[in-house]
């Protein structure tokens, strides 16, 4: 009986322990730095994002956002309590903007990707992984020894220089899977730069992004490119507030200024 | 007797597992409709109650107005999740006009990614 009884135990331990929320072991903080538009090269958007790292997972995703979510929600909150007469004036001009609003998640070797546009959660796996080429240049970043690796994604050509010294076969948004941590990425024209600004152990909940609709990339793509031809009309229908002519022009000129998505 | 007690720990294994699992798929759209519609009908007698919400827009100095109801029959359930409604749509009024946030209006050197 008691056999049986350890038997019982043992299970639950194991199981219990398996289901507490994902914790990180390492933190890589990230500079992303991406020109929205390539035709304007001075007008360029700076952020920290954030690679939480256990084992063979890892969460991906900007250290913004949960701050600018945090003080909208402040500021929001605050225009509730002071409302006037039912009538809640809310002025966001003070959130800090966020523009990198991609995450990516990695599960023994297999990636998804989170997107946002507007309201709408996409999540897609990741079907075309880099195929790296290591090439025989070395560099130093941060007193790491570092090889270059070249590769393609999305028909845009990347530069990587990774580690051996921290031998974890990740790095930046979808860029993994090279012999040690990728400490830098950037694409051929310098449009998209990533680069290590530290790496820590840290233990940190790794929370996915929630409600987000299962789909395929082809999918997502539509729904962006929708977005882009009339961003107005879709923010009009998820908001329900509704637009006048000068507002959509607005609205719908602002969106196709950015033309340097990161797929 | 123990036989049974080792399929009644299988069992329960199983199960924390399988609810383990169904937390960790991503959440598919039409499930999460189904949840709210839930939620709502648990409190049919919560009567419905309205805010008029203005929303600044700082690049081009307009108000637009919104109501914002919860309660039954309103489709939002909680105050709470009404006013969380209405911060992202100001979020996203204030993005798609001005960019995000001060300093980081379109022309300014930052627009949304």
């Amino acid at each position: 009986m008691r056999f049986y009884i350890s038997i019982f135990i043992l299970f639950i331990n194991i199981l219990y322990s398996q289901s507490d929320s994902l914790k990180s072991q390492y933190e890589v903080i990230y500079k992303f730095k991406c020109l929205d538009d390539t035709l304007s090269k001075n007008i360029a958007s700076e952020e920290n994002l954030s690679l939480l790292i256990k084992n063979h997972k890892s969460l991906f995703r900007s250290t913004q956002k949960a701050k600018s979510d945090s003080i909208a929600t402040t500021i929001g909150m605050k225009a509730v309590n002071n409302a006037i007469n039912g009538r809640v004036v809310v002025d966001m001009r003070n959130v800090p903007g966020v523009y990198f609003k991609s995450e990516v998640f990695l599960d023994n070797g297999k990636q998804t990707v989170y997107k946002e546009l507007m309201r709408n959660k996409f999540s897609y796996p990741l079907d075309d992984p880099i195929l790296w080429k290591i090439e025989s240049e070395a560099k130093i970043i941060e007193s790491y020894v570092c090889r270059k690796a070249t590769g393609k994604y999305k028909g845009r050509h990347y530069i990587a220089w990774f580690t051996k010294s921290i031998a974890i076969p990740d790095g930046p948004y979808v860029f993994k899977g090279l012999p040690g941590l990728i400490l830098e990425v950037y694409d051929l024209n310098d449009t998209i730069h990533f680069s290590m600004i530290s790496f820590t152990k840290t233990i940190k909940p790794m929370i996915l992004m929630k409600d987000a609709f299962a789909t395929k990339y082809s999918n997502f793509y539509k729904a962006r490119k929708d977005m882009i031809e009339n961003a107005a009309g879709m923010l009009s229908s998820q908001t329900g507030i509704t637009l006048n002519p000068n507002d959509i022009m607005r609205i719908n000129n602002n969106a196709k200024r950015n033309n340097n998505y990161l797929d | 007797m123990k036989k049974l007690f080792l399929i009644a720990a299988l069992g329960v294994a199983g199960f924390v597992s399988a609810k383990n699992a169904e937390e960790t798929k991503p959440t598919k759209e039409p499930e999460k409709k189904e949840i709210i519609k839930g939620v709502v009908a648990e409190d049919p007698n919560d009567k419905m109650q309205c805010y008029e919400w203005a929303m600044y827009v700082w690049c081009t100095d307009q108000f637009f107005a919104d109501t914002v109801c919860w309660g039954a029959g309103s489709g939002t359930a909680t105050h709470a999740q009404a006013v969380a409604d209405e911060i992202h749509n100001s979020q996203l009024l204030t993005e798609y006009f001005c960019g995000s946030g001060t300093q980081h209006g379109w022309g300014t050197g930052n627009g949304p990614n």
